[in-house]
C-alpha cells in the first residue's frame, strides 16, 4: 500500500458517523438533525458532537432557525468538506485498486 | 488500513447515499393536486360549452388554476419547513416544475389573450410542454412510465391537430389520469411503506 496513502486520509473521516454524515451532506442540498440522526444511528449527543468538529473544521456549515415553534438545525457540506471528502473516497479507492494489482 | 477497512468504509457511503435516495418519493401531493385541478377544469369547460356558456370558460380556467396554485404555494411551504433533506434531485424538479409553470401561464393565457393564436391552440401547446415536463422528470428519477407518459403526451398533442377544437381538452382526461393520477397513486404507496 502506498505510504501517501495513509497520510492523505483524513484523520477527521475515520469515525463511521462522520463518514456517515458527510455522505448524506455530499450527496443532497442539506439534511436536518431528525434525518442525519435516523441515517447514522447516532443518539443525540453523540451527533451534535461530529457535527461540532467537522463544523470546526469547516467541512459542513450549521444554520439553526425556527419551524414554527420547534427549533431546527439544517446541516449542508461546505466546498471544502465536499473536496475533502471525495478525496478521502478517492484514496479508498486506491487502497483497493493497489492491493487487488498486488494480488495479481 | 488495509483494504479490507476500505472496501467496508466505501460499501458504507454507499449504503448511505442510497438511504437517502430512497426517502425522496414524498411529491405525490403535487402530482394529484394538478391532476385533479386539470380535470376539474376540463370538466367545468365542457359543461358551459354544454349548457351554450362558453364566454366563461377563461373564468373557470383562471379560477381553478389560481387555487391550484395557491394550494401548491401552501404546500411546497409546509414542505420546506417540515421536510427533513432537500435533495438535488427535488430541487432539478422544483425548478423544472417551475419554468413549466410560466409556460402554461403564458402559453394557456398570455399569448391567446394577445391574440397570437386563437383559444383552439392552446390544448396542443400544453400537450406538448407537459409532454417535456414529463419526459424530463421521467430522466431526472430515471423512471420509465414517465418517461413513456411524456412520450404519450407529444402524441396526443398531434392527434389533437386532426381533432375538432371544442374536443380537444377531452384527451386530456385519460392522460391525466395516466400520467398524474397513477403515478401519484404509486408514490403515495411507495412513500407510505418507507415511512
Amino acid at each position: 500500500m502506498p505510504e501517501i496513502d495513509i497520510i492523505k486520509l483524513s484523520p477527521v473521516l475515520h469515525s463511521p458517523v462522520r463518514i456517515g454524515i458527510m455522505s448524506v451532506l455530499i450527496t443532497n442540498i442539506e439534511a436536518d438533525f431528525n434525518f442525519l440522526k435516523k441515517s447514522t444511528g447516532a443518539t443525540d449527543g453523540n451527533l451534535s458532537s461530529h457535527l461540532s468538529k467537522l463544523e470546526k473544521l469547516g467541512f459542513i456549515k450549521i444554520e439553526k432557525s425556527f419551524s414554527g415553534k420547534k427549533p431546527r438545525t439544517t446541516c449542508s457540506a461546505t466546498t471544502k468538506g465536499t473536496k475533502e471528502f471525495k478525496a478521502y473516497i478517492n484514496v479508498l479507492e486506491n487502497i483497493i485498486q493497489t492491493t487487488k494489482g498486488k494480488k495479481n | 488500513m488495509n483494504d479490507q477497512n476500505a472496501e467496508q468504509n466505501l460499501q458504507f457511503i454507499r449504503e448511505m447515499i442510497e438511504k437517502t435516495k430512497k426517502g425522496t418519493a414524498n411529491q405525490w401531493k403535487f402530482l394529484y393536486l394538478w391532476g385533479l385541478a386539470v380535470i376539474l377544469a376540463v370538466t367545468g369547460m365542457n359543461f358551459l360549452i354544454l349548457i351554450k356558456q362558453p364566454r366563461y370558460i377563461w373564468i373557470n380556467w383562471m379560477a381553478i388554476m389560481g387555487i391550484a396554485v395557491i394550494i401548491q404555494i401552501l404546500l411546497v411551504k409546509k414542505e420546506i419547513n417540515t421536510c427533513e433533506v432537500k435533495t438535488y434531485t427535488q430541487n432539478a424538479i422544483t425548478y423544472l416544475s417551475f419554468s413549466s409553470g410560466i409556460a402554461y401561464v403564458l402559453a394557456g393565457f398570455v399569448f391567446p389573450i394577445l391574440k397570437i393564436y386563437n383559444f383552439g391552440v392552446i390544448p396542443i401547446i400544453v400537450s406538448i410542454i407537459t409532454g417535456v415536463l414529463l419526459f424530463t422528470i421521467g430522466g431526472i428519477v430515471n423512471w420509465s412510465y414517465l418517461k413513456w407518459s411524456g412520450v404519450l403526451w407529444f402524441i396526443s398533442s398531434v392527434i389533437m391537430i386532426y381533432l375538432d377544437s371544442r374536443y380537444r381538452t377531452l384527451v386530456f382526461v385519460p392522460l391525466i389520469i395516466q400520467s398524474y393520477l397513477i403515478p401519484a397513486y404509486i408514490l403515495k404507496r411507495e412513500y407510505k411503506k418507507n415511512a
